[in-house]
């Protein structure tokens, strides 16, 4: 049993500490997975801050994203690759990723949201994040792709010409 | 400073799982890494169809495990196993026949009679999509395995007189995404007309399509992206064990990749100059 007022202290990769709620950190497996480790008994708080490899910035949003989502339930539905869609994303982490838009840096608060949810084993955050990145990329062309992901083209002219022989068929 | 090339080929994997096929396809021409990343989960992908009890050729295999561009839908394909052997399809339309089904999920589908003894135009149809079921466009446009469908056609009286039913298979061509996000097809290709007027209480009908059948200069299979199977009678019927079948050919045809090169040509032109219907029932004469 986790009891609302029981809260944790995450120390970041820079340094920082946060310290949160338990109802929160439930929809981590990682952070979870180490109280475990630590606590002497299922209801123990933690003798020692738990330590994420998250710096404070991308943890401050991964914390937001967890209060709206606190009342999620778990464990998180798995799905098929048949059941996946990138459209049902719902209007408040639409929202949310659309704050961030409005930041110079998005791609970058994107993927490192992305990394954060993947290393504190966060699903709805990161299938969410994930899904966002999907919708930029669906039905882009090439170049647009390497705009949006902000890659060079690291091809030879031969093996461009190659790829573009083999994928020509799929093009439509 | 984060970035797209730092994230892992894992988390790329996660990404790709929402994306659609053509953007797929498209990432593998971004850089070389995502390239590789792409023709990675295809292996791995490959991977779990084995360890799932799913035998594809070994061919099949080889190809989608050495080319980005020709994945397998590793879900789809353990859902529906397509060339497992025979699997039933659902019905799209019914309309005037009776549908049933029993424990085993065996449907039976009989005619309904309107009042005054006068029967109504019984159609049943089943559209199968060929990627909904795990058949990627690249398997019907370049290896083009022979599809064959059967089914039990019954008269409900036991007599035999007249034509009892008409039944066809053909291929339909989607043109892709309407404005609406539906898919719409602007071209109907049917063959495999097959109909049964028989002596016997109960006949079996069974119609294949191969890659060497063609109308009107267009291949039966290639370019296609769906299946359809059409059952239209008049009289009192039952149509039992639809069943569907998709066989692969022992080794890559010869013309693969020329074949993936017509079909991307018919697609295309498709798209462009709006391809008209080219095949009337009526004017094969198929209705009693």
């Amino acid at each position: 049993r986790i009891y609302p007022l029981m809260r944790v202290t995450l120390t970041t990769s820079d340094g920082a500490s946060v310290t949160v709620s338990r109802q929160l950190t439930k929809h981590s497996g990682f952070i979870e997975k180490a109280i475990t480790d630590m606590a002497v008994d299922d209801n123990a708080v933690p003798l020692s801050a738990v330590a994420v490899d998250v710096d404070d910035a991308t943890l401050k949003l991964v914390i937001e994203w967890l209060t709206e989502h606190r009342d999620d339930a778990l464990p998180y539905p798995e799905k098929t690759d048949e059941e996946r869609r990138a459209d049902d994303i719902p209007a408040w982490d639409q929202a949310f990723v659309q704050k961030w838009d409005t930041k110079e840096d998005q791609q970058q608060t994107l993927y490192a949201v992305i990394t954060a949810a993947d290393k504190l084993d966060i699903k709805g955050l990161l299938d969410m994040t994930c899904k966002t990145l999907a919708n930029k990329i669906n039905g882009k062309t090439v170049e647009e792709m390497r705009e949006i992901l902000q890659l060079e083209c690291d091809f030879t002219e031969e093996e461009l010409a190659e790829i573009r022989k083999e994928n020509a068929w799929c093009e439509n | 400073q984060m970035s797209s090339a730092k994230l892992p080929a894992e988390l790329w994997h996660h990404i790709l799982s929402f994306c659609d096929h053509p953007s797929e396809c498209a990432l593998s021409r971004v850089s070389r890494r995502l390239s590789g990343i792409v023709s990675d989960k295809n292996a791995f992908a490959l991977g779990k169809c084995w360890r799932n009890g799913i035998t594809l050729p070994c061919y099949l295999l080889a190809l989608s495990s050495d080319n980005a561009d020709l994945p397998l839908d590793v879900t789809l394909l353990m859902a529906h196993n397509p060339f497992g052997g025979w699997f039933s399809p659902h019905p799209s339309t019914v309309r005037g026949f009776e549908m049933a089904e029993n424990e085993g999920g065996k449907q039976t589908f009989s005619s309904q009679w309107k009042t005054g003894d006068e029967m109504e135009r019984g159609t049943i149809e089943f559209a199968v999509e060929y990627e909904s079921i795990g058949i990627p466009r690249w398997i019907i446009d370049g290896i083009r395995p022979m599809i064959a469908v059967s089914a039990v056609l019954q008269r409900s009286d036991g007599s035999s007189k007249g034509p009892r039913v008409a039944a066809t298979m053909g291929v339909w061509r989607l043109d892709g995404l309407s404005q609406l996000g539906v898919f719409t097809s602007q071209e109907s290709i049917r063959m495999g007309v097959c109909s049964v007027a028989n002596g016997q209480g109960e006949s079996r009908f069974e119609v294949v399509l191969d890659s060497e059948g063609s109308v009107h200069g267009h291949p039966a299979l290639g370019g296609s992206d769906g299946l359809i199977i059409t059952f239209s009678t008049r009289n009192d019927v039952r149509i039992s064990d639809v069943q569907l079948r998709f066989d692969l050919p022992d080794g890559i045809p010869a013309q693969f990749f020329d074949c993936l090169a017509e079909s991307r040509a018919l697609r295309k032109s498709r798209v462009i100059t709006g391809a008209k219907n080219c095949f009337d029932m009526e004017l094969l004469g198929l209705y009693p």
